[in-house]
This record gives structure tokens, C-alpha cells and sequence, in this order.
């Protein structure tokens, strides 16, 4: 058979080209035409100019992001992004794990299968019918779910106003992020343990160790790559919220003008400052700052991964 | 044993704080708003109505809302099944000139965007904003599901396609056909995905429309949780926003009814789909 031409090949799979192509367009549309327009955090950007306006006006270096950086909220709304995150890492992150470990040990098959399987149904629904969820059970009002408990028993004499407290907001946070992503999260672990080789268990019985024991030395070990994997998808998403990078819609949804010191974070800032009030130049300028230090931490939480384990190679990349 | 009944009390726990809020809604939505009012419902109606769900099934506003929310989890739905698993198949054969650019860039856009308002000039750019079109055209094709169907075609002998080929059908004979046939549970995974992913959208309606016909019912029920937010500051204000309260109950409802029903679904493809994206390539 005589070698065909690159012409020929390519027509002869013209079929495939056709699709492949059309959904390179659409890649370059939706996602790196946009990367152009990161070049407005170094301009002054008018929106009055269009589309053209983005590489007409005039270049400013690095003055949005220095201005950022002395930005009378720039010290606030770092600190709500890490100490959200932060919080969300060191409570909610051990939660699926706990989940999976208690799930595995029990026994009662038909119980463990359905906690394990309503556990994940607040996975699927929106973070707007969570938000309700949460105003419901801690408003303000004595009707709240939470205050009309306390009033019946006597436990409190005036509503409090949760959801107007910024120290409370952090703590609704964490615990509406527990409850809606804690029993999704606990499948990998489920799958983790279950890959578990029986014969260690069976071993360690024999020698004698406690449940506590066996789940200290086999389990635990047996899934430390699994949390491994977790802990770095966490750490690079430390600007939006841990592991389910939940912070935008907490705050955004959750979040009310009482609450505002507590719950203002990088992702809603850019919000307000670019889609609010039009300052398209600062809020990209804000928007990159987060991207550049993001990748940095996935980077870094990688390289230590693997650092840990004595390999040159990182546990995710 | 004493593990026995630490495990049961545990489990119950768990089902409890998994369901008991879904169900305090319920009981809210059925609930005469001024009677909730008074505090103390916890676990059945105390004074019955259905006069919540008549409210909103009467209002052309929620009705319009629903109307938008079935409308995108069905046509976005379609035509991105559609898009991502045909793309998919296109840059999948092993044979395929440019194929490792072709995954090469569909992978770097993955990790690659302008942020918020970069992509928003674009989306301006494009005028697909404040029109139904945004719902349907950024998510017509996904990513990484597009990796999923990757993994899955590369399990389909490629002699398939090479005899119905001989039978005399064209490629996309193959593809409509044969392929898409045996690929029904990835299709049926990804489906569920995009619905789910579509019915419970709001902020693309937040920043990108402001055709009030236009909005979906997660978009109304954010205004009414914005709404109720602000009424929290009269603990005696009006009767109407308690009945705003019993009302956006009754909207709950409607907008988890559609994930409940699909649940038994939607755990069976997905507890495998997540290891999926568990799995170092």
C-alpha cells in the first residue's frame, strides 16, 4: 500500500477533525480568550472602551495591586479567606475521614448502608437551599429552629442573633460545609479501606490488638495516601474554601452587611469591586493575586508530598 | 457488646442530621406561616396547610423561574451529553494525527482562565449574556467529564468500529449507532451531572442576566434568602415576612424535590464517579 500524504491522512479522518476542531475553538473562546483580558490588571481599563479598550489603554505596572495591597480591607478579607479555609482544614477535613473509619468498623449491614448512603444527599443540593437551611435553623427570631429549643427549655432567655454575629458566622460555615460535603468526601475513604488487604486485620486479631489498635496501625496507614491526595487538593484550594471550596458561596449566600467583617473574602471582593462597581483593572489585578498565590501552594503542598514519602515525585502531580 | 450499641447510636445520628433538616423544611412548607411564627414546630405541622405551594404554583414569577430551571437542566443537558461525549470520541482514536495536541489543550485550559471579570468581557464579547444562551453555551462542553469519556472509550475494541466501517456505515454512523450505545453509563453519569449541576446554578444568572423573565428558580430563591436576611432585624416585623418564610420553605421543596427523586440514580453512578477523579493518571 503506497504511504499516504499528510493531506490525505488528515482527510480521511475528517470526521474526527471536524469535532476535535470545533471543540478547540470552543475551548479558546470560553476559556483562553479571557486570559488576554488579564492584561487590564496592568492598564487603566475604561468599560466605556469595549473589548478594544483592553489593549488601548494606558499601562500602569503594578499600581492595582499595590493598591490592593494598602486597600483598608485588604488585611480583612486575607485573613477571613485563611482563617475560613484554615478552619474548614482543621474541622471539616477530618470528618470524612472519622466518617469513613466508624462506617467500615461497624457492623449491621443494612444500617450502614443507609447512614452511609443519606450521608451524601446534602452533596447534591444547591448551597442557596443549605443557606435557607441555616437561616431557618438559626434566625434571630424565637420561631428560629435552634432559639425556639433553647426558649422551650430554658436554656436562654433572649433569642440570639446568630446570623448576624460575625463570630458565628465562622462557625456556620464550618459546620454547614461539615454537613454538606462530610459524607461525600467519606467515599474515597470508604474505597480506600475497603482496598485494605483483610489479611492484616485478621493477623492483628490474632496477635490480639483492640479495634482501637487495629485502626491506628492498618487503617489509618492504609489510607494515609488517600488523605494524602485530599489534604493537597485542599491546600490548593486555600483561597476557596478547603477541599469542597465552599468559601464563595458561604459568603456570598450566608453572608449579610452585619457579618461583613467576618464574611468578606478574596472571591466576593473581586465580585463587588469588578461586577458592582465596574473597577474591571483592580478587580482582575485582585483576582490574579489569589491565582498566582494558589499555585504556589498546590506547587509547594505537592513538592512536600512527595518529600514526606522520600520520592522525587509528588503524590498528585 | 459495647461497640454494638455505640454504633447504632452513631448511625442513627448520622441518618438524623442527614435528613431531620430537609424534613423540618417540609414540615415549615406545610405549616401556616403565622403559626410558625410562634415557635415550637419541630417534627409535623401543627396547623396543616397547603396553602404555600398553591401561593407559588400560582405566581407568575416562580412559575416563570421553574419554567427556566427545567428548561436548562433539560436543553443545556442535551446538547452538552451531546458535545462532550462526541468531542471525546473525536480526539480519542490512538491513530489520530494531532491527537496529543488536541488533549494537550483541552488539559492546560483546565487549569488556565482570566477569573471573574476577564471572563465576563468575553462572555460580554460574544453577547450570550442576559440571554438564555448563557446557561447552555459555557457548559456545553466539560472538561474533565471529557477525560472520563476518555478513559471510557479506550475500553471499546477498536475493531467495532472497524467492521460496522466494512458493513458500509460512515464514522458518524459509528458514533450515533454503536458507540453512543454501549457508552449508556457514562452518558447516563454525565447527564445526571450536568442536570444537577444546571438546576442548582444561580450565580451565572447573578452576574450575567438581568431579564427578570430570564432567571431561574435558584436565582429567586437567593433574592428571598436575601430577602428574609434583612427582616431578621424586626424579630416583630410584619406578618408578611413570616409568610415570605413559609413560602420560601414551599420553594425548597420544590427545588430539592427533583434531586430526592433522582437520588437512588444519582448514588448509584456517582459513589464510582468520584474515585474516578480520585485516581492519579
Amino acid at each position: 500500500m503506497k504511504k499516504k500524504s499528510l493531506f490525505q491522512e488528515i482527510w480521511s479522518q475528517k470526521f474526527f477533525h471536524f469535532w476535535a476542531l470545533l471543540g478547540v475553538i470552543f475551548v479558546f473562546v470560553i476559556s483562553y480568550a479571557s486570559t488576554f483580558g488579564l492584561v487590564i490588571a496592568f492598564k487603566n481599563y475604561n468599560i466605556a472602551d469595549g473589548l478594544a479598550g483592553m489593549f488601548a489603554g494606558p499601562w500602569v505596572g503594578f499600581k492595582h495591586f499595590s493598591d490592593f495591597f494598602i486597600d483598608a480591607n485588604f488585611v480583612r478579607i486575607l485573613r477571613n479567606t485563611l482563617v475560613l479555609s484554615g478552619l474548614k482544614l482543621l474541622f471539616s477535613f477530618p470528618m470524612p475521614v472519622l466518617l469513613a473509619i466508624f462506617l467500615t468498623e461497624m457492623r449491621f449491614d443494612r444500617l450502614r448502608r443507609f447512614s452511609q448512603t443519606v450521608s451524601y444527599l446534602p452533596h447534591f443540593v444547591s448551597w442557596v437551599v443549605v443557606a435557607s437551611i441555616v437561616q431557618v435553623f438559626f434566625n434571630s427570631m424565637s420561631s428560629g429552629l435552634i432559639n425556639s429549643m433553647l426558649l422551650q427549655i430554658g436554656a436562654i432567655d433572649n433569642a440570639i442573633s446568630f446570623l448576624t454575629d460575625p463570630r458565628a458566622f465562622w462557625a456556620l460555615a464550618v459546620l454547614s460545609d461539615a454537613w454538606k460535603e462530610s459524607g461525600w468526601w467519606a467515599i474515597i475513604f470508604i474505597a480506600a479501606i475497603a482496598s485494605i488487604d483483610p489479611g492484616l486485620y485478621e493477623a492483628a486479631s490474632i496477635d490480639g490488638a483492640s479495634r482501637m489498635q487495629r485502626i491506628w496501625h492498618i487503617t489509618l496507614p492504609g489510607i494515609s495516601h488517600s488523605i494524602g491526595v485530599v489534604l493537597i487538593i485542599s491546600l490548593g484550594n486555600i483561597f476557596t474554601g478547603g477541599m469542597s471550596g465552599s468559601n464563595f458561596d458561604q459568603s456570598f449566600l450566608m453572608g449579610n452587611n452585619m457579618v461583613l467583617d467576618a464574611s468578606e473574602i478574596i472571591p466576593t471582593y473581586v465580585y463587588k469591586m469588578g461586577i458592582l462597581a465596574g473597577r474591571y483593572s483592580y478587580a482582575t489585578a485582585i483576582g490574579m493575586f489569589q491565582a498566582a498565590i494558589s499555585l504556589i501552594f498546590i506547587f509547594g503542598a505537592n513538592y512536600f508530598s512527595g518529600k514526606l514519602q522520600g520520592q522525587d515525585e509528588g503524590l498528585l502531580l | 457488646m459495647p461497640f454494638d450499641v455505640f454504633s447504632i447510636i452513631i448511625s442513627s445520628l448520622i441518618i438524623f442530621i442527614s435528613i431531620y433538616p430537609f424534613y423540618y423544611i417540609l414540615v415549615l412548607s406545610l405549616n401556616e406561616g403565622m403559626d410558625t411564627r410562634m415557635g415550637g414546630v419541630y417534627f409535623w405541622p401543627r396547623a396543616f396547610t397547603l396553602e404555600n405551594y398553591t401561593q407559588i404554583l400560582n405566581d407568575a414569577k416562580w412559575l416563570n423561574g421553574l419554567l427556566i430551571s427545567v428548561l436548562r437542566a433539560t436543553i443545556g443537558t442535551v446538547i452538552s451529553v451531546f458535545f462532550t461525549s462526541i468531542f471525546a470520541y473525536a480526539i480519542s482514536p490512538s491513530w489520530l494525527r494531532f491527537r496529543k495536541f488536541y488533549r494537550g489543550w483541552l488539559i492546560v485550559a483546565m487549569y488556565v482562565s482570566g477569573g471573574l471579570i476577564p471572563t465576563y468581557m468575553v462572555f460580554t464579547a460574544i453577547k450570550i449574556t442576559n440571554s438564555f444562551l448563557i446557561y447552555i453555551v459555557p457548559s456545553a462542553l466539560d472538561y474533565f467529564f471529557v477525560l472520563i469519556f476518555l478513559t471510557y472509550y479506550r475500553t471499546i475494541p477498536p475493531s467495532l468500529r472497524e467492521a460496522t466501517l466494512i458493513d458500509g456505515a460512515s464514522e458518524s454512523r459509528v458514533f450515533f449507532d454503536v458507540i453512543l450505545r454501549i457508552s449508556t453509563p457514562i452518558l447516563a453519569t454525565y447527564a445526571l451531572f450536568s442536570a444537577v449541576t444546571q438546576w442548582n446554578s444561580y450565580f451565572d444568572a447573578v452576574i450575567y442576566v438581568h431579564r427578570q423573565e430570564l432567571r431561574p428558580l435558584a436565582y429567586l430563591l437567593v433574592e428571598v434568602l436575601n430577602r428574609s436576611n434583612t427582616s431578621q432585624f424586626s424579630p416583630y416585623g410584619n406578618a408578611a415576612s413570616f409568610t415570605t418564610q413559609s413560602l420560601q420553605m414551599a420553594c425548597v421543596i420544590i427545588a430539592i424535590a427533583p434531586i430526592v427523586a433522582l437520588y437512588p440514580f444519582l448514588q448509584k453512578y456517582f459513589s464510582k464517579g468520584i474515585m474516578l477523579g480520585a485516581v492519579k493518571e
